[in-house]
């Protein structure tokens, strides 16, 4: 068993730097340009942004580098396509590129543009500003228009694959290092480091579920032996229509709803029993002291999110003591003169909670990656919005980061629920 | 037919099915039952259908409102509000919201659009795991063999027709990828001789590794990152993003299912009969596994209803013009005073997840209480 959870431990390298990868492909393939949103935090304007200060700031964040440590691409593509900053110029090159257009004629094609564009610059009638504003869009037609020539006799009509070595001086290396040694690199909205970030949200997110999953899982596994210890009990079959409500209902209505009747004063002033949402803020004090003192304004979601899991727990707790209670052995102890009670406490509840070893552990997986619908009803500033409005505006570094952290946490919480499980399950045997 | 026999029929409780009926009912006529122009209409220049404008004689649909329709003499009126209305025919019964937008008209086009995301997403998953499970789980990892002499020239073949497929146009892509394919296919199929060595693909293996990396990415977060992929915000789009969550749970209960199955005798003696494994599966083996398909496809459709309901709240993912359930809900949030707003949409989404859940349910319970 110790070398299949060797094996195991060392599998979570693999499969890291896999979800690196794809995140770093994903992050590539995004229509959104973080070009500009790293020059507005810089102060300047999107409208004023020049070709020059464009170009600067893509040299700076390496994006005129190669992508990975090696490519492999047709024999008449350059060694990377990303050298030319402007996006427009860029777009029309790679395009240029796939039809099968080797890089020189390629790049003087674009030369003759750049100077056709000058030349219409220095005229700067009507006519040719038209043209120019036109050029993004449709470089290609423009020149046509403009006469310029694009002689399809250039194209390769047959290529072959060729391997490019990038070596370390790649876009993927960079990004790597800078997790090592910058602590995933700046935000691009206020340039905090990005593990900073991440560290104020998981301590409000975990502020919150962490209370959740405790009173889930205590009054979850309680209610649930409450249930099938008498199925068939008045209280019981109330009860459990009223878990099996919450079970079904969408915990973003539930959340509306409560905050409209138990913040606001528009359906009476005696629903009115809970503080306004939005967190206080207090300048100067740390992210633990806020959470202390809007500890108030925690109630409602805590109360909203575990009204929902409650229900999900005790469901599963009273399906696995239902199908527990079924087995010979219950009938085996009933005829050895034990108590219903008896053989509960001593026998079955053991049994059927192992299976909800898995289920915790997951459940205290996903309690740091927070519920985003909440923290967005709630206003609090925990992970789920930080991702959001990361994602929005393409801060690419805290989204990073959060994804692996979660991912590590995830798989890591994983193993240790495998282990937990063969700890309590002698049955269990793993072999590598 | 083979797919319903006796056995595996599912039988349904009234209400399941009244149920069933009415959701699809709504969401497959919902422009026949909510709509703001005439269904049929006889004009100067004949009879014509869905026609907006003035008629000399017409047919009007129940409620006389398109989802997106706005009356503007209307905003923000409750269901027991007094309305300006023509007459009872044009009130709002489940009120407006606040720029005048008919909440039942709302409520009919957004059971369409959780019909669409329920099937849809559940239909492609379904297919996903359908063969996934035929090359993991019913062939498991030494099934499908191959000549160790071949894979060498494949591996090397398959890679070059994929760099030329990624770098030249759609369409010979798409016939370098289907070459690719029928190689394996073939590859696999092929008798080989008695003393070329074979190895079998550990189809099954890797599967599961991929299974287990999608699951190890928080899910709604995965949602949010794929979704900022689409340029466009679209119905489309939340569907397949709903698909690659849903995949990895649908194909791991496939599997356990197959697993079980595969070992079966009958499935032993169709092999000895000589059957393709290919007819194996989707005659003897998949029927076998039709109550476990409903109970996740049940469970699945309820969860995708849930998931875009959520995503439409947060404003992600579908367009913003569309009405959904979810986004009547947003709405409610910045109108306190419109309880009516969040309460029906709330309602709807409640009792269609409960729907297919007890659908699920029942299911599961009956199964259950064949194999005991």
């Amino acid at each position: 068993m110790f070398s299949y959870f060797t094996k195991r431990l060392l599998l979570i390298i693999p499969t890291l730097i896999l979800i690196s990868i794809i995140a770093f492909a994903l992050s590539k393939m995004t229509p959104q340009d973080t070009v500009i949103s790293v020059l507005q935090l810089r102060g300047i304007d999107q409208e004023n942004i020049t070709a020059r200060q464009y170009a600067e700031c893509y040299r700076d964040l390496g994006y005129d580098k190669a992508l990975f440590y090696f490519s492999i691409v047709p024999d008449h593509y350059p060694k990377t396509s990303n050298k030319i900053p402007d996006p427009d110029s860029r777009k029309l090159y790679k395009a240029l590129l796939k039809k099968g257009v080797p890089h020189m004629h390629a790049e003087n094609y674009l030369d003759q543009l750049q100077a056709v564009e000058n030349r219409l610059k220095a005229k700067a009638d009507s006519d040719s500003l038209i043209l120019l504003n036109n050029i993004g869009a449709d470089a290609e037609r423009f020149a046509a228009y403009m006469g310029e020539k694009y002689d399809s006799k250039l194209e390769n009509s047959m290529f072959y694959p060729t391997i490019r070595w990038h070596g370390l001086n790649n876009q993927y290396h960079d990004w790597l290092k800078q997790i090592f040694y910058e602590g995933f690199g700046p935000s691009i909205t206020d340039g905090k480091r990005a593990v900073e970030k991440v560290g104020k949200s998981i301590q409000w997110t975990l502020s919150f579920t962490l209370v959740d999953l405790f009173l889930s899982i205590l009054l979850g596994i309680s209610t649930g032996v409450y249930l099938a210890y008498k199925p068939q009990g008045r209280i019981q079959t109330v009860l459990r229509q009223v878990l099996y409500f919450f079970y079904a209902l969408p915990v973003f209505w539930l959340a509306t709803i409560l905050v409209v009747y138990c913040t606001t004063d528009d359906y009476g002033s005696w629903t009115n029993i809970f503080p306004s949402i939005g967190m206080d803020i207090y300048p100067g004090k740390s992210t633990l002291e806020h959470i202390a003192l809007n500890a108030s304004k925690l109630i409602l979601p805590i109360i909203c999110l575990t009204l929902h899991s409650l229900a999900y727990v005790s469901r599963i707790v009273e399906n696995s003591l239902n199908e527990e209670f079924r087995k010979d052995y219950v009938l085996q102890a009933y005829s050895m003169g034990l108590e219903k009670w008896e053989i509960l406490t001593r026998k079955v509840l053991r049994n059927a909670m192992i299976p909800s070893i898995t289920l915790f552990v997951a459940a205290f997986a996903a309690a740091f990656s927070g519920s985003l619908v909440i923290e967005v009803i709630f206003n609090i500033p925990g992970m789920g919005r930080l991702l959001y409005n990361a994602l929005q505006i393409a801060d690419w570094n805290v989204v990073f980061c959060i994804l692996i952290l979660l991912s590590f946490i995830t798989i890591v919480a994983y193993l240790a629920g495998d282990l937990l499980y063969a700890f309590f399950n002698p049955k269990i045997k793993y072999r590598a | 037919m083979r797919w319903f026999s006796t056995k595996m029929s599912i039988q349904l409780g009234r209400a399941q099915k009244t149920g069933l009926i009415i959701f699809a009912v709504v969401a497959l006529l919902h422009s026949f039952i909510a709509n703001e122009d005439y269904i049929l209409a006889k004009t100067s220049s004949g009879i014509q259908f869905f026609y907006e404008g003035d008629a000399d004689w017409g047919v009007k649909a129940i409620v006389p409102y398109s989802a997106s329709s706005i009356d503007r003499a209307n905003r923000l009126r409750g269901p027991f509000d007094s309305q300006e209305v023509q007459s009872l025919y044009y009130r709002h019964w489940l009120g407006t919201d606040d720029i005048g937008r008919d909440v039942l008209a709302g409520l009919i086009h957004g059971t369409y659009i959780a019909l669409q995301v329920g099937f849809y997403s559940m239909l492609i998953s379904l297919f996903i795991s359908f063969v996934l499970a035929y090359l993991g789980a019913y062939h498991g990892d030494k099934g499908i063999r191959i000549e160790t002499r071949m894979i060498f020239p494949a591996v090397l073949i398959s890679a070059l027709f994929l760099f030329y497929a990624s770098y030249t146009s759609t369409w010979s892509g798409i016939i370098l990828m289907a070459a690719i394919i029928m190689m394996w296919i073939y590859l696999a199929n092929r008798k080989s001789s008695i003393i070329s060595r074979t190895k079998g693909v550990p189809f099954d293996l890797a599967i599961q590794r991929l299974i287990d990396i999608v699951d190890s990415m928080p899910g709604l977060f995965l949602i949010l990152i794929l979704l900022t992929l689409f340029a466009e915000p679209s119905i489309a789009n939340v569907i397949l993003v709903i698909v690659f969550l849903r995949w990895p749970v649908v194909t791991r209960h496939l599997r356990a299912e197959i697993l079980k199955i595969r070992e079966e005798e009958y499935i032993l003696s169709a092999k000895s009969a000589g059957q393709k494994d290919i007819i194996i599966y989707l005659k003897h083996v998949l029927p076998m596994a039709f109550s476990p398909i409903i109970i996740v496809a049940s469970f699945g459709i309820a969860a995708a209803i849930l998931t875009e309901s959520t995503l439409s709240f947060l404003g992600i993912g579908i367009p913003l013009d569309e009405v959904s359930w979810g986004s009547l809900i947003k709405r409610a949030r910045f109108n306190f005073q419109a309880w009516w707003m969040a309460l029906f949409p709330g309602l709807a989404i409640y009792l269609v997840v409960i729907l297919f859940n007890s659908v699920g349910e029942r299911v599961n319970a009956r199964m259950r209480g064949l194999d005991l």
